[in-house]
């Protein structure tokens, strides 16, 4: 590592990179610094990796709290080293950590975290295409923040094609399966849908073995989409008719303990027709986020091999927290 | 989004910014080698405008090569390689640079920024000169470097996704127009051609440059301002029936005028400051820069002869600040 | 003594504020036919609680998360401990007898109960507050009382000469004071007043000197009943309580 950065251990491996743990040597903060492979020979032999150039030009020009900060670039003749803000786990950590209970309160928070973040990021015309529990890291101040934008572009150019191979399988929208190759933010409510429904179940809700099967385990929960509610449908690329194996049983019985203004903003998000489909904007108008649980403080989340933290703020008398970002008219 | 971007921040400038950002380089440059040098070499240093000339021929030969190359490239492609292009040159000089190999990083980083999918043989398949292998080699090596140099600000943005917008919403707006929008679509290109040879990207927001284009395919076709006024009034929102536009407010009409003046000082601006490189300047530039960096490793001998003789204060001229390479390198 | 008002007891109650119900939750009870009232036990009760159809069971409580979330590596009571809001726990149980407590759990040392259910046999009722408790007991004791007083009341007679007495005989009212009227002439002709009569009177007289003492306006206005005036009358009577002058008067009459 340069000499800023002074590496502390290595904290984990992905498709693309290596990630550790370092120190600025400047600041006294701790960063994690994300080392992109050189993969295969084919690809290293044409210089800097296209998905680090992806993440360095979209990272550079955003800035939100709720998105992760990239700090400072390394870049070597043969490999680039990306710095940003460390942070201590991530939602799917959280997830399969079943010593940790998720109150309506805590998903609210996440939720309001998570739709915070994208709506600053599709206001400014970027799309992530690969929202994932993985993707969403959790510091220990309680801060969610998106990461990974390995797959992310601008979109909106007219007359630009795109991939339909985006975003990872279980939480890919019905156009992406069926070939879309002209989409917009409906893929990413798409997949904040189905995190939202993860951190319920603490299962992931549709988790396809193949695109086939990724259609008929949705179907199976929501039922299938009709000429009427769904118009567009038949004229995408991979378009088949696909029947559900058994009758849905309903979302307000699949989460049995949700309340009724949650089960709407699922539905919202999980509309087929994308132009349909809620909008981060007005997701977080929904009625979900004006009402009681509200949002816990970000401090209160809980994180992963942690004993809960010692609760020092009393409830108030019916068993509300005071409220904290409230979006009001 | 241009608003927001970087772009907007940090690499837009006046006129005279600009003016005394080329000079603060040069001089920086002149004085790193200055007292090393016999005076008849003296003479290979250039003025700031000689170098902006010298980057105009590189750009020149630039456009030629883009148009040349295949597979076919995109507008916004060339647009994007010739914002690094001239970025870059505000912070080095083109006699501390191998000045051709940079337009060719800054094309091949283009690509990848705009996801034009190609590998470094078949881009460097296009290049007529030199040996491909040693050419890849270079590229690559300047990527990272081009890359520092930028700040890592590798989204830009260019003036055709605006043009096709105001293109379309004029079609859509404008009815009563007996006229074939899509005719000035050559003559627009031409411009934005002649734009990438000014300065007018690091000046002006990409959306202006584009009305400018249009104003400027319109005249070419024989219209005059009017119908972009109209445009405008129409985007704004001002009536242009006479008797309900007196109820227009102030700043409304402020507005359009304001832009209606930008528009027109960005085409005297391009067509101030495109002045075709001649075939002779073209030459001169060639020998100029080989000589000078021909005596540069020499120049750097003798920097360090005399940081030698004066006891080695300091760090040694020329130390490039290489990062060490990581051991844990695959 | 203690006043009981009858009409308080017999008015419905507003009690705490509950879940939007029209019933009162006291009359509802809840059974699963599905599972045999005899395979309840100490372990299951409180499963057997926790069912969608049982309106006592609120879908949002953290029993009903915890069960969406599938935890399993912990016992529900281990689990509820940490988590806050409205929560079910087994809280005795002796066979077919089991009594559930829905509680607020506001940290873990610190809980508030709401209410108490109570599962006998397989039914599930709410255990009914001390109010209710009460209310319904002395609504027992009382009602029958109440309609004592009413079927008697019926039978209570009053008569100028004899005074209250019962009359327990089954004929109408009216023929009744036919008959009075009778009696009392015959009785007149005979005597010149009961006993009644005559102790109920004097003890009249008496509470009246009692409420107004005599004193000498008594005798001047006796002489003087025509030409009094009604400052003369007033002075003296001012001292006395209001009602004394009306009343002196009456006396003279």
């Amino acid at each position: 590592m340069s000499k800023r950065y002074e590496t502390v251990k290595h904290l984990g491996e992905g498709q693309f990179a290596n990630v550790y743990l370092a120190k600025d040597l400047e600041s006294g903060e701790m960063v994690a610094i994300k080392k992109i492979k050189l993969g295969s020979r084919e690809e290293a032999k044409d210089g800097i990796n296209r998905t680090a150039i992806r993440e360095i030009k979209l990272l550079k020009e955003i800035h939100h709290e709720n998105i992760i900060t990239l700090r400072d670039v390394i870049g070597h003749r043969t490999s680039i080293q990306l710095v940003f803000d460390f942070m201590d786990t991530d939602l799917e950590h959280v997830v399969k950590d079943h010593s940790i209970i998720l109150s309506p309160a805590h998903i609210k928070n996440i939720t309001m975290q998570m739709l915070l973040g994208l709506e600053f990021l599709h206001a400014h015309w970027i799309l992530h295409r690969d929202l994932k529990p993985n993707n969403l890291l959790l510091n220990n101040m309680g801060r969610v923040k998106l990461t990974d934008f390995g797959l992310a572009r601008f979109f909106g150019s007219p007359n630009r094609n795109y991939t339909h191979q985006v975003v990872t399988r279980w939480y890919r929208a019905p156009e992406l399966l069926y070939g879309a190759r002209s989409y917009g933010v409906g893929i990413d409510i798409w997949s904040v849908g189905c995190i939202i429904a993860e951190l319920l179940l603490r299962a992931p809700i549709f988790p396809g073995e193949s695109d086939i099967d990724q259609l008929v385990k949705i179907y199976n929960v929501l039922g299938c989409p009709t000429e009427e509610s769904w118009p567009t449908m038949k004229t995408l690329n991979s378009y088949v008719s696909i029947k559900p194996d058994s009758e849905t049983p309903g979302l307000n019985f699949i989460f049995s303990a949700a309340p009724q203004d949650l089960i709407d903003l699922l539905i919202g998000m999980w509309t087929f027709d994308p132009v349909k489909r809620l909008t981060c904007t007005q997701s977080l108008q929904m009625d979900y986020f004006k009402s009681q649980p509200y949002c816990c403080l970000d401090e209160e989340l809980p994180l992963p091999n942690q004993k809960p933290p010692k609760r020092t703020r009393r409830l108030e008398e019916d068993g509300s927290h005071p409220a904290r970002r409230l979006i009001f008219e | 989004m241009y608003s927001t971007s970087t772009q907007k921040r940090e690499w837009t400038y006046t006129p005279e910014k600009l003016a005394a950002v080329r000079l603060e380089i040069n001089i920086t440059f002149r004085q790193k080698y200055e007292s090393v040098m016999k005076p008849e070499e003296l003479e290979l240093f250039v003025t700031p405008e000689e170098e902006l000339r010298m980057q105009r021929s590189i750009e020149d030969a630039a456009l030629k090569f883009a148009d040349k190359f295949r597979p076919h490239i995109w507008p916004s492609v060339k647009w994007t390689a010739l914002s690094f292009f001239k970025r870059a040159f505000l912070v080095w000089v083109p006699s501390d640079t191998s000045i051709r190999m940079v337009m060719m990083a800054c094309f091949y980083l283009a690509m990848k920024i705009d996801e034009f999918y190609i590998t470094i043989e078949d881009f460097v398949r296009n290049m007529n000169v030199g040996d491909p292998r040693q050419n890849a080699e270079r590229i690559l090596k300047l990527e990272p470097e081009l890359m520092k140099c930028l700040n890592y600000n590798l989204t830009v943005h260019c003036p055709y996704r605006p043009f096709e917008g105001h293109l379309m919403d004029m079609k859509t707006r404008m009815l009563l127009l007996n006229f074939d929008l899509e005719s000035i679509r050559r003559d627009s290109m031409r411009f934005f051609q002649h734009a990438l040879q000014t300065d007018v990207l690091l000046l002006y927001p990409p959306s202006q440059i584009a009305l400018a284009a249009i104003n400027y395919g319109l005249h070419a076709q024989g219209k005059s301002d009017e119908i972009l006024r109209e445009f405008l009034r129409k985007l704004i929102g001002i009536e242009e029936d006479s008797w309900a536009a007196r109820d227009a407010r102030p700043e409304d009409l402020e507005k359009l005028e304001k832009t209606v003046t930008r528009v027109n000082q960005i085409l005297k601006e391009v067509e101030k400051q495109y002045v075709a490189v001649t075939e002779q300047e073209r030459e001169s530039h060639k020998s100029q820069l080989s000589r000078i960096q021909a005596l540069i490793p020499e120049l750097d001998e003798r920097r360090k002869a005399e940081w030698e003789a004066g006891g080695r204060i300091g760090q040694m001229p020329g130390a490039v600040t290489e990062q060490p390479v990581d051991s844990d390198d695959e | 003594m203690c006043i009981i008002w009858i009409s308080d007891i017999m008015m419905p109650r507003m009690g705490p504020p509950t879940t939007a119900r029209q019933e009162n939750p006291l009359y509802l009870s809840f059974r699963n036919p599905q599972w045999p009232a005899n395979q309840i036990y100490k372990e299951n009760a409180l499963e057997y609680f926790c069912n969608q159809a049982n309106t006592f069971y609120e879908m949002n409580s953290c029993n009903q998360q915890i069960i969406m979330q599938g935890i399993k590596n912990r016992t529900v009571e281990e689990c509820l401990r940490n988590m806050q809001g409205i929560q079910y726990v087994l809280w005795y149980s002796q066979p077919p007898l089991f009594i559930i407590c829905k509680q607020r759990r506001n940290s873990p040392t610190n809980v508030s109960p709401i209410s108490y259910y109570y599962i006998i046999s397989g039914n599930v009722h709410q255990a009914p507050d001390m109010y209710s408790l009460i209310q319904s007991r002395l609504l027992g004791a009382l009602e029958p009382l109440r309609n004592a007083f009413g079927e008697v009341t019926n039978y209570s007679r009053y008569n100028t000469a004899k005074g209250y007495y019962w009359e327990f005989k089954n004929k109408p009212n009216v023929k009744k004071r036919d008959e009075d009227k009778k009696d009392d002439e015959e009785e007149k002709l005979e005597e010149r007043s009961t006993n009644f009569q005559k102790t109920r009177t004097m003890m009249l007289v008496n509470q009246l000197f009692s409420e107004m003492p005599a004193d000498e306006a008594l005798e001047k206005e006796e002489v003087e009943e025509e030409d009094k005036k009604p400052e003369e009358v007033a002075q003296p009577a001012a001292e006395e309580p209001k009602f004394a002058e009306p009343a002196a008067r009456a006396q003279t009459k």
